[in-house]
């Protein structure tokens, strides 16, 4: 703390913080309100009780036929639940990635951030860590109670059965779907005005997405494992780019000149 | 201190604010009025370094607002009439968090966060999520906010905007109590009354430019210089009106008649006279016209002289005298700033006649309310 006299009354000025401290406290913050919003909550559980149906519906019966071909196909359709488990957690990342980027601006909680001395990148960075930690965490979350009901309903050498390199790239896209989410919310929130208009824009790509990957996944048994290696590079190149986007476009001058 | 000189911020082709200058000193407070979109917004948010400007230059605190932004926001404060708070926290939460962003020590943190909830009232729901708070008590949660780190500038926009009376009337309470303690005040109010009883200087902004800045009672003496004195006789004025006319500073000297309240029957019954005239000194021509109506005979009931409100101020400002009085009155500005750095500032009257004088041309002034703050009972 030091004290300025350069005007004409005695003026307190603070040591300004670091940045990646106010990053943080931004992140920790958010994180904190996005475990409490119930209505993330509701639909993460709504993901997992639909997860643990569909397991028990399909994969079940799948493992009855002991043929090899059999076993294939219930370790293929394994592969694609844990797609489905590692994609649904991106819903919630563009939610709550809309709602601390639109939504905050348009409850008017941004300016007042945004009038502190707190670095533009400090903020956009905070925001972003804010919603990828959350989302990452119930997609671990998910994937973890995905693997213990498969252990638990039909046998953990049933694990076994999941194509190796196939399992390693879904869980390795998981993070780049996250990413992709949240910096896609982002930059999407600092064009329009609303929360709802910027979850609508977002989900409508990323469902497209999710279209081509479970494409993807569909017809590597044709196109081979590395189709599916590219389209898992590919979205973590885009969901690069949209954080460059971001972070070159998300200035106070910017956010203001919009509201 | 707040400084600006000729600040101006375009959007596109759209100018939101241009040419404004403005100085406020240590503890002052400025009303920025002016009807929606008219550039108040955008003013503060150039001087909280939230935009910057598109020509001209400010500065606040000491700081330049372009080349110092962040020092600029580091000693202001600034309340929007949306309190803007994340209402799943509670209080000494959010006011912490906004805190360890300043910079502030964990130690004073705490002390400050609890000095702030005892001075607010809020020490009592400390416990409680913001979501199920007043708006009043949003709006103090705000007002603490931007107080945490203890600026030298508050910038406050309509803080009491949506406030119920008495919520209303303790922010205004607060305000007060921030300019004793030699903060330089922006408020930027649709409440005339508001700022009337508030602040020091009034700036009338109408679609981007200043076209009015002194004090409120310069303001209002300044609009016409005249005061409008009304005599109320039980029957009928007794002296014929030119009578009157000859007296030196009666001006337009009329009658007006005013039916009584009562039933029917009264009021074809009686009928009272007011008396109207207009003056600008007041304190000598008005003894000189009881006088001769007492002597007269007239049975005088009341005596009333009303000066010119902030709102016919206002509502001249906002007419259709507009874009030239704006241009007068920053030309009159800058001719003041170059004279004196002392008083910045120009009278509305000066800048009409100024503007009346270069066009050359007959402006129609608008109409005036009859409203005053200034009551006198003989």
């Amino acid at each position: 703390m030091n004290t300025d006299t350069q005007s004409s009354i005695t003026r307190t000025t603070y040591k300004k913080a670091s940045s990646l401290h106010i990053t943080w406290l931004i992140a920790r913050r958010q994180m904190l309100e996005a475990i409490r919003d119930r209505s993330t909550l509701m639909l993460s559980g709504m993901f997992l009780i639909i997860q643990t149906v569909l397991v028990l519906i399909s994969v079940g019966p799948a493992l009855q036929d002991h043929t090899v071909a059999g076993l294939q196909r219930a370790g293929f359709l394994m592969a694609f639940y844990l797609l489905f488990v590692g994609l649904m957690p991106a819903t919630p990342a563009i939610g709550i990635a809309s709602g601390v980027f639109a939504g905050d601006k348009e409850r008017g909680c941004l300016t007042p951030l945004l009038v502190t001395p707190a670095p533009n990148t400090a903020i956009l960075a905070g925001k972003v860590l804010g919603a990828v930690l959350p989302a990452l965490a119930y997609a671990g979350i998910g994937i973890l109670i995905y693997f213990a009901e498969i252990a638990l309903l039909f046998g953990p050498d049933k694990l076994a059965l999941l194509p190796v390199g196939l399992s390693i790239l879904i869980v390795l896209l998981i993070p780049g779907i996250v990413l992709f989410g949240t910096a896609l919310a982002s930059v999407i929130s600092s064009r329009v005005r609303t929360f709802q208009a910027a979850q609508n824009f977002s989900s409508l790509i990323l469902v497209v997405l999710w279209i081509g990957l479970y494409g993807l996944l569909f017809l590597q048994t044709i196109l081979g494992l590395w189709a599916f290696a590219l389209a898992v590079a590919g979205v973590y190149m885009i969901a690069i780019l949209f954080i460059v986007i971001s972070a070159i476009t998300w200035r106070r001058e910017e956010v203001m000149a919009r509201q | 201190m707040i400084e600006t000189h000729a600040l101006t911020r375009r959007f596109g082709t759209f100018t939101a604010v241009s040419q404004v200058s403005l100085r406020v000193p240590d503890g002052a407070i400025l009303a920025l009025l002016g009807p929606n979109g008219a550039g108040k917004t955008t003013t503060i948010r150039m001087l909280s370094g939230l935009l910057a400007p598109t020509e001209g230059n400010a500065t606040v605190a000491g700081y330049d607002i372009r080349r110092e932004a962040d020092a600029v926001r580091a000693c202001v404060g600034l309340v929007t009439d949306v309190p803007g708070l994340f209402e799943q926290m509670k209080a000494p939460a959010y006011l912490d968090f906004f805190g360890s962003i300043y910079g502030l020590p964990p130690s004073e943190r705490k002390l400050r966060i609890d000095e702030l909830l005892e001075f607010f009232d809020l020490t009592t729901h400390r416990n409680e999520k913001m979501a199920g708070f007043s708006k009043g008590m949003k709006q103090k949660v705000a007002l603490a906010r931007a107080l945490i780190h203890e600026p030298a500038i508050l910038f406050l926009d309509e803080p009491t905007s949506g406030l119920d009376p008495l919520a209303a009337r303790s922010v205004r309470e607060l305000i007060v109590g921030f300019k004793r303690s030699n903060r330089s005040i922006i408020l930027c109010t649709h409440d005339l009354d508001e700022a009337e009883r508030l602040a020091d200087q009034v700036a009338i902004i109408r679609q981007g430019h200043i076209v009015a800045l002194d004090t409120p009672s310069s303001l209002r003496k300044q609009a016409t210089g005249e005061t409008l004195v009304q005599i109320e006789f039980v029957d009928t004025c007794p002296l014929p009106l030119q009578a009157l006319a000859e007296i030196d500073g009666v001006h337009n000297p009329h009658l007006k008649e005013k039916k009584a309240t009562g039933s029917l029957s009264t009021v074809t019954q009686s009928t009272e006279f007011i008396l109207e005239y207009q003056t600008p000194q007041p304190k000598i021509t008005n003894p000189q016209i009881l006088s001769r109506l007492v002597m007269a005979g007239a049975q005088i009931v009341t005596v009333t002289c009303e000066t010119r409100s902030l709102e016919d101020v206002y509502a001249s400002a906002m007419g259709d005298v507009g874009t030239s009085l704006a241009d007068a009155q920053q030309q009159a500005l800058a001719d003041s700033r170059q004279q004196s750095m002392g008083h910045v500032g120009t009278s509305l009257a000066d800048a009409r006649q100024q503007t009346l004088a270069d066009a050359n041309q007959q402006t129609t002034v608008p109409s005036v309310i009859l409203k005053g703050n200034e009551h006198y009972e003989y």
